[in-house]
């Protein structure tokens, strides 16, 4: 069991989502961070799948009621453990009584705690994710909030101390597609071109690659509103509501883009401009409030190699982990 | 006393658990100390980023937090990116006014992003020597929101 001992606003229990229920209505909900969360688990020996704290906003505190392997991962943030410092993207263990603080991130903007065992609340269609709007998943379907109790899955922690690193995907992951003149404090994503790209003039499409868009503060795990001089459509047309899902970039009549996230709704009607390729939704999960955004647009089998990097990625990830965890458990001190 | 002697102090004191050095030579006087600011917060000493790790999992170098200048070091911070509001509503009268005497975790303000409004507390009591931001605009984490007097 983990206590919550403090905790800022806008913090969840999530997993990798709800993909399967998309079709019928049901938000993907999730992580915002896949990578993060899953390279938690990966790091720990956990199922892929296991839930872990998703946290936006700083500080937060947990405490430990049994020993228990840990890793913090997502956004570079100050974390220690008492009082004893903990680096970002490290996996240890606490022991019992133990509480952990996760200050406000110097990078990105997302952290995620896994737990050895994940964090045990009950399955629903499919996911231990928070829906928000249907309150339901996650624990009790709400935000966390000081005093909840979170139940950790039965396992056998294994780490010894001090633990191990990984190297975080924006170190890891090529980043030779961002523009040569991307600005400071600018994130750049690939996208492929969606369905009514054509439908913006050409000097609005050049100006969509061309402007760094600036994350509204209005932005959140539903979706991210960005801020810029608004597009312009050559021809303006009213569509019916289709599937949509995280990642899509649609243009509202105000013509200032809106992207889809974890908790968006599933069906929506605004022309889409372009869709973030799926191994970097993660760069937009941890592009800060009030951040710039450049779209840089991808070919499709290109976009396929993306996934790979990253997969190749966990599979390193995996592999060095497995080594280490299995040092611990014989007893030798890696 | 020479610059490259006074240079060799510091690394000396800096290598060391000494927090403060005071040598006199002739009529020259060196005092070398070390700020409480370089306590725990500092993520350098961790003992974790000396152990090995794996081959290729590397934990990355560590960055230390800005350590806020004695000026500033009164000065009540945002902690996100928001808009900021003085007033709990739009039509009420402001939190708090320049000159106000505050306690400690008193609200001073509220921090609006991703539609959540955020409370920001004093962090001690004192008086609200300044207010810098305006009411409705958008401020960046870290910015600097009040200058409060203990």
């Amino acid at each position: 069991m983990i206590e919550v001992v403090d905790i800022a606003p806008l913090a969840s229990v999530q997993d990798l989502g709800r993909a399967p229920y998309l079709r019928y209505g049901v938000s993907y909900s999730g992580v915002m961070d896949r990578l993060a969360l899953l390279a938690g688990n990966v790091m720990l020996g956990n199922a892929d799948d296991l839930a872990g704290v998703e946290m936006q906003a700083f500080p937060c505190r947990f405490r430990f009621r049994e020993a228990t392997d840990f890793a913090v991962t997502g956004a570079g943030c100050t974390v220690t453990l008492d009082d004893a410092p903990v680096l970002p993207w490290w996996a240890g263990r606490a022991e019992a009584g133990q509480v952990l603080t996760i200050a406000a991130p110097r990078r990105g903007a997302r952290a995620y705690l896994a737990v050895a065992g994940g964090i045990d609340v009950p399955v629903i269609l499919n996911s231990r994710s928070t829906q928000f709007r249907g309150a339901f998943g996650g624990h009790e379907g709400r935000w966390l909030q000081a005093g909840d109790v979170l139940p950790v899955g039965t396992t056998e922690g294994t780490l010894a101390a001090p633990g191990f690193g990984a190297q975080p995907p924006d170190a890891a992951l090529p980043a030779d597609f961002a523009p040569d003149d991307l600005q400071p404090n600018t994130t750049a994503v690939r996208v492929l071109t969606a369905g009514e790209y054509e439908l913006f003039t050409e000097e609005s499409q050049q100006r969509f690659w061309a402007t760094g868009w600036k994350i509204s503060g209005q932005s959140n795990r539903a979706g991210f509103r960005l801020l810029g001089q608004p597009l312009d459509f050559a021809k303006r047309l009213e569509m019916r509501s289709h599937g949509i899902v995280p990642g899509i970039v649609q243009v509202p009549p105000s013509g200032e883009p809106i992207i889809q996230m974890s908790d968006a709704h599933t069906a929506g009607g605004y022309p889409k401009i372009a869709t973030v390729i799926e191994p970097d939704l993660w760069r937009l999960a941890q592009a800060p409030l009030g951040s710039r955004l450049r779209f840089v647009p991808v070919a499709y089998k290109d976009a396929l190699v993306a996934v790979r990097q990253a997969e190749a990625w966990v599979a390193s990830l995996r592999r060095l982990s497995g080594q280490y965890r299995s040092l611990c458990a014989t007893g030798r001190r890696p | 006393m020479d610059l490259a002697k006074i240079k060799a102090l510091i690394d000396l004191v800096s290598r060391s658990q000494v927090t403060e050095l005071e040598l006199t030579e002739g009529d020259s006087t060196l005092r070398l100390g070390r700020s409480s600011a370089a306590g725990p917060a500092r993520p350098i000493a961790a003992s974790a980023a000396t152990a090995p790790a794996p081959a290729a999992p590397v934990a990355p170098a560590a960055e230390v937090a800005p350590q806020p200048a004695s000026p500033e070091e009164a000065a009540v911070r945002s902690p996100s990116f928001g808009v900021f509001h003085r007033t709990p509503a739009p039509d009420a009268p402001p939190f708090v006014t320049v000159g106000a005497t505050v306690e400690a975790g008193q609200t001073l303000c509220l921090i609006e992003a991703m539609k959540v409004f955020t409370a920001i507390a004093a962090p001690h009591g004192g008086t609200v020597e300044a207010i810098l931001a305006e009411s409705g605009e958008e401020v960046e984490a870290g910015q600097p929101l009040f200058r409060l007097r203990a």
